[in-house]
């Protein structure tokens, strides 16, 4: 009889401490299934679009923090501001001034351009072509895998950022834009490989698709290997599919082989844009023509 | 006995792995630099969990996970699902665990970290991104990073107030 309770409260207490590790085993199978669940719905469709949106606008003070060194440090960043003497700085301002001089000399030249252009598309029966708007944007983030290549930007839907809007830094296309959170959103760069860009090349108008390998340069699809593509010609993007607008640069070519590859030639582009090294880009919002998707 | 007294010293801590993940390379560094990268998270996550297990709720560790996918760029629920089990075993085994020697931890990291990588890779291929051949570099990375941050997180922790 006095065994009893002793017993019993022993027993308790060994139920206590293994009622605990098996709620750990219960939680663990049930987050497990849960993850296992997420990861195939996200894989197969787009229902956690939103889901994600709104834990990237959660997480975005990380990308914030994340950046603080690089913004620190960064050439034209706050420190290099504080420190640099005057005479850099007078430089520097020179070189910016004789750039915008230059870049605006361009410019009018373009917008004389433009206008011919329209006219003769009038001429021949055709829709003028109307730019759309640009969104100056800057990289906060790189997308840290190498595997995936994709940055995020500092402009979200807060912004007016949508997915599927190009991207293009000054040399040429960058990306498009494939999730958006509230303040940022996610590029994916045109050399990864589940991206294609369409793209024609300047010297004799060839359609050409320009598709991402997961390294710094670009392969063309299917190209006939008695096409007329050459080492050092130009691509610029086509404006088919919708997707991006027509008349970036997309990159040059920098190898064609022949032989290396059975049935179609082996064509390599290197991208025009600084794909590894810009830090604004511009996000430019089509006028709202076929949206593929 | 407060519950989470000297819980933001965790919450902090995981805050810092997680920027650290998502940190960025100067520019122009290799891109396969970011194989060096080590798992940050996990090596936070596994530290408490053998070091503080009431301190570490799952769901909390999991929820985190799935902010890590965000900002990776993953598959939702992937580091979640890792992060879970990483847990799990802190708990399960926190009295042994605490027992070892900094280097046989360190080799428990490693097989963590190695799954981490299995799963990311196979999320990889569900998505269709080509699948990174050098698993085992960041897991390595990991591993060898392990005493150095827990003797870190150790020697800025030891004097706070858990209870």
């Amino acid at each position: 009889m006095r065994g009893t309770p002793s017993r019993s409260r022993a027993e308790g207490s060994v139920k206590g401490l293994f009622a605990r590790e098996s709620n750990a085993g219960y939680l663990l199978a049930g987050l497990v299934t849960l993850s296992i669940l997420l990861v195939f719905v996200e894989a197969n469709t787009r229902f956690l679009v939103p889901v994600r949106s709104a834990v990237g606008t959660v997480a975005t003070p990380v990308y914030v923090l994340a950046n603080v060194p690089t913004s620190i440090w960064k050439s034209g960043g706050w420190l290099v501001d504080v420190v640099a003497d005057r005479v850099g700085m007078r430089e520097r301002i020179t070189h910016l001034e004789k750039e915008v001089a230059d870049l605006s000399a361009v410019s009018q030249q373009f917008l004389a351009t433009r206008e011919e252009n329209n006219r003769l598309r009038e001429l021949l029966g055709s829709s003028a072509r109307v730019s759309g708007q640009e969104l100056l944007a800057e990289l906060v983030a790189v997308v840290p895998d190498m595997q995936r290549h994709r940055v995020v930007i500092n402009k979200g839907t807060a912004d007016g950022v949508a997915v599927g809007a190009a991207v293009i830094d000054p040399w040429g296309l960058f990306g498009q834009i494939v999730e958006t959170a509230r303040m940022t959103s996610v590029v994916l760069l045109i050399t990864d490989a589940t991206h294609a860009v369409p793209a024609e090349v300047g010297r004799n108008n060839i359609r050409v698709i320009a598709a991402g390998v997961g390294d710094y340069d670009l392969l063309l699809e299917a190209v006939p290997k008695s096409s007329d593509i050459r080492e050092g010609d130009l691509l610029f993007s086509s404006g088919l599919g919708g997707r991006f607008p027509r008349g970036y640069p997309v990159g040059t070519v920098i190898l064609v082989d022949k032989l290396r590859t059975p049935r179609f030639a082996f064509v390599e582009v290197r991208p025009a844009a600084a794909l590894d090294r810009s830090r604004y880009v511009l996000i430019v919002s089509q006028p709202a023509v076929g949206e593929v998707e | 006995m407060i519950p989470f007294r000297g819980g933001w010293v965790v919450i902090l801590t995981l805050l810092l792995a997680v920027t650290l993940a998502v940190m960025q390379f100067p520019f122009h560094t290799p891109r396969w630099f970011a194989l060096l990268r080590p798992e940050w998270v996990l090596l936070a996550v596994f530290y408490w969990g053998v070091e503080r297990p009431d301190r570490v709720p799952m769901i909390f560790v999991w929820l985190l996970g799935l902010v890590l996918d965000v900002l990776q760029g993953g598959l939702l629920g992937v580091n979640g699902l890792c992060l879970a089990v990483v847990v799990f075993v802190a708990w399960s085994f926190y009295e042994r665990l605490r027992m070892y020697s900094r280097l046989q931890q360190a080799i428990v990291v490693f097989f963590l970290a190695l799954g981490l990588e299995c799963v990311k890779s196979i999320a990889a291929a569900l998505q269709e991104t080509p699948v990174s051949v050098t698993l085992i570099v960041p897991a390595v990375m990991t591993m060898l990073m392990w005493p150095l941050v827990a003797e870190l997180i150790q020697r800025c922790t030891q004097r706070i107030a858990w209870r």
